[in-house]
């Protein structure tokens, strides 16, 4: 019977969720179980309708696995709607205070909800997707551990529903980018095994000899967020029906495990992670070898070492011991380096094909996302620096930075990826259509353009005006003041992100179609037939 | 159309050489100008270095309370350019004193802070010409009574019209 043990072990959970919905301790708690039972028992429904008693096909061992892939690539593109809209919505809630309408959906509460999902759920399944897609395509080998796969990318999907539902219902750890409570936090745990496993399993029965780089940055990725999820969610909850828990530290040490944490998501979730997505997808699409592999080595074993000791720097002139601080800050001055030894690999791959960036809007996406990386890490060390950070820090220059690695960079390379898998996984010919990524690309480029410019000059203005003091020894600006002078700022922040959104909503519609199988017709982008060539 | 029409427009790596230089130009002079706004601003440090100072902490706080129950009263007077200081005892009898020095510290800018140092006028009061600018100030003043430590009076003082309010 086709899903039979997957039926019984989720009706179990789902009979499980019912009676915790019925014994919690607390409401949120209650409701939350409540969440888990109807989706749980909603998709062992679907399971029910789908199920055959006809003996099963027997699976060819040597094809490629990309089920879970495509089931990836749409996933990431509807939480990457999701949370950019989220995004579009706490902006304006900023600009207008009306917004905010309590208690499910007032700023604090979005907020995570709006980082989280596009973080981890478009983030996440970008690169859950693209490292499943790689690794067989680089190791010539089927996944392994047959339907693993599968519950690896159900599981991670449950996981977001019940984290988004979560905060909406106002439960939180409230540690930054790890918002989940206890019992949210131990199901990752055991996705994210099932996801090295999967990963690490294929790698050791691969049939090319030769480890290729992506896959050493996707594994460095795997690897590192599981130790970083386990020690920062250290933490005991008051009762095992209940939805609150208290961390394992206490003070300054649990601001540094915090940003210890926060900051080597950054670096292995939305680095290490992206750069392997950038050492396949970029070569595949320029059809070129990577400008050097050697670099490519070095940047990585550099960058894992120097990432990892630069969180201190977000807790400058705290109680952390100056030396944390020092240390943190030299660690990510250093990391300047290693970041842009992987830029220049990135954006010289294109050495001797420059034209492809005129006539091939993916790869176009792809360069802005490798020059976005280069802005950003020029950035962060540069706010790293104690005394810029005196200023720089709880301003809206922080936002920008972030935006910019995480718009740009992090966003673009992975349009790119969805790009160019997505004709190959559904043996289309080509996409839908190469001027809706043409129109993507300049929405998305434009809005990232204008989200950070704007903040840049509301973050120093903010940050000046904190500090103004007059002949006489005054504070010139009341907080009020400082927060009033933001509003347009605010707005046309919410426009370069909903320019963005748009962006998104074009592809969004742009892979539905390539799905569904239909290609519009149109004039080929100008350069992409071959013109005759002069002779040499 | 004519065969100068047909001819492709190439890009190649010298354009993209210069629209990178131009966007990492952009992004450096951005980051540079902010980065000396942050350097030249006022920065709000009370203290060079917390950690230290808070390591430091215990053995101020017990100072400042051993010089507290010594119950002694310190008298500032600032008016017609003159700063004036006196000392007196828990039964209001005036303390000896052989030298004061009084830091005034603007809160906002180093470069306005101003050391005095006063000597012996009538009595047991120390006095010299200074007049502080109208405003707020942080006074630090430092009095030599002959105890191991100098007896160390704080206040955040307002002048006005020259004078102190």
């Amino acid at each position: 019977m086709k899903f039979g043990t997957e039926i019984v072990l989720l009706s179990l959970f789902a009979f499980a969720a019912l009676v915790a919905a019925d014994f919690g301790v607390d409401e949120p708690f209650r409701q939350h179980m409540w969440v888990l039972f109807f989706a749980v028992a909603g998709f062992t429904a679907i399971l029910l309708r789908n199920t055959e008693f006809k003996p099963a096909v027997p699976i060819n061992p040597a094809a490629y696995m990309d089920g879970p892939v495509r089931y990836g690539a749409i996933a990431t593109m509807f939480w990457g709607v999701v949370g950019m809209l989220v995004g579009v919505v706490i902006a304006l809630q900023l600009a207008y205070p009306d917004l905010n309408i309590e208690p499910w959906f007032n700023f604090g509460r979005l907020r995570p909800l709006h980082t989280s999902a596009v973080v981890f759920a478009f983030g996440g399944n970008a690169l859950l997707c693209t490292s499943l897609y790689v690794v067989q395509r680089t190791c010539r080998a089927r996944l392994f551990g047959g339907d693993l796969a599968w519950f690896v990318f159900w599981g991670y999907q449950l996981f977001i529903v019940m984290a988004a539902t979560g905060y909406l219902l106002g439960i939180t750890e409230s540690r930054e980018y790890a918002e989940p409570e206890w019992y949210v936090d131990l199901w990752l745990t055991i996705v994210w095994v099932a996801y090295l496993i999967l990963f690490l399993g294929t790698i050791l029965k691969r049939k090319e000899p030769h480890i290729y780089v992506a896959n050493w940055f996707y594994l460095s990725f795997i690897v590192t967020i599981a130790m970083l999820h386990v020690v920062n969610n250290l933490s005991m909850p008051v009762s095992l029906l209940g939805s609150k828990s208290y961390s394992a530290f206490s003070g300054v040490q649990d601001a540094l495990t915090q940003w210890w944490y926060g900051h080597n998501a950054v670096g292995f979730f939305l680095t290490a992670g992206f750069l392997g997505m950038m050492y396949y997808f970029v070569p595949k699409q320029a059809n070129r070898p990577v400008y050097s592999y050697r670099l490519s080595i070095i940047h990585f074993w550099a960058l894992i070492f120097l990432y990892i000791w630069a969180g201190p720097h977000h807790l400058h002139y705290t109680a952390l011991p100056d030396w944390a601080q020092t240390l943190g800050m030299v660690f990510s001055i250093m990391l300047w380096m290693p970041s842009w030894g992987g830029m220049i690999n990135g954006v010289m791959t294109l050495s001797g094909a420059w034209d492809k960036l005129r006539t091939d809007p993916i790869i176009r996406m792809m360069v802005m996302a490798i020059a976005f990386y280069g802005m950003s890490t020029f950035e962060g060390p540069m706010m790293a620096i104690k005394t810029v950070n005196s200023l720089s820090h709880y301003t809206d220059w922080t936002i920008g930075h972030v935006h910019s690695g995480a718009l740009g960079w992090v966003g673009m390379i992975s349009f790119g990826a969805i790009y160019f898998m997505v004709p190959k996984l559904w043996n289309r010919e080509r996409l839908y259509s190469l001027r809706l990524v043409t129109w993507h690309f300049w929405l998305a480029t434009l809005g990232i353009v204008v989200y950070a410019a704007v903040m840049w000059v509301s973050g120093v203005m903010q940050g000046l005006m904190w500090r103004e003091y007059d002949e006489q020894g005054f504070l010139v600006y009341s907080f009020a003041e400082t927060v009033a002078a933001m509003h347009p700022y605010y707005l046309m922040r919410a426009i370069g992100g909903a320019m963005y959104l748009s962006g998104a909503l074009i592809m969004a519609w742009n892979i539905a179609m390539t799905i569904f199988g239909y290609q519009r017709e149109e004039d080929p982008m100008p350069g992409s037939i071959p013109a005759l060539q002069r002779a040499r | 159309m004519t065969a100068k029409a047909q001819k492709p427009r190439e890009f190649a790596g010298r354009h993209m050489l210069a629209i990178i230089l131009a966007f990492f130009g952009v992004v450096i002079a951005v980051n540079l100008t902010m980065a000396t706004l942050a350097n030249t601003s006022w920065t709000g440090l009370v203290v060079e270095n917390t950690y230290v100072a808070s390591q430091q902490f215990n053995k101020k706080a017990e100072e400042g309370r051993a010089q507290a129950a010594l119950g002694w009263t310190g008298k500032l007077t600032i008016a017609s350019g003159e700063v004036r200081y006196s000392l007196s005892n828990a039964a209001g009898k005036p303390v000896t004193l052989h030298g004061v020095k009084v830091l005034f510290r603007h809160p906002a800018y180093e470069k306005e802070d101003k050391s005095v140092t006063l000597a012996p006028a009538t009595g047991q009061e120390f006095a010299a010409q200074h007049m502080p600018k109208d405003g707020v100030w942080i006074v630090e003043v430092d009095a030599d009574a002959g105890l191991a430590m100098p007896y160390r009076d704080v206040r955040r003082i307002m002048i006005s019209h020259g004078a102190l309010q």
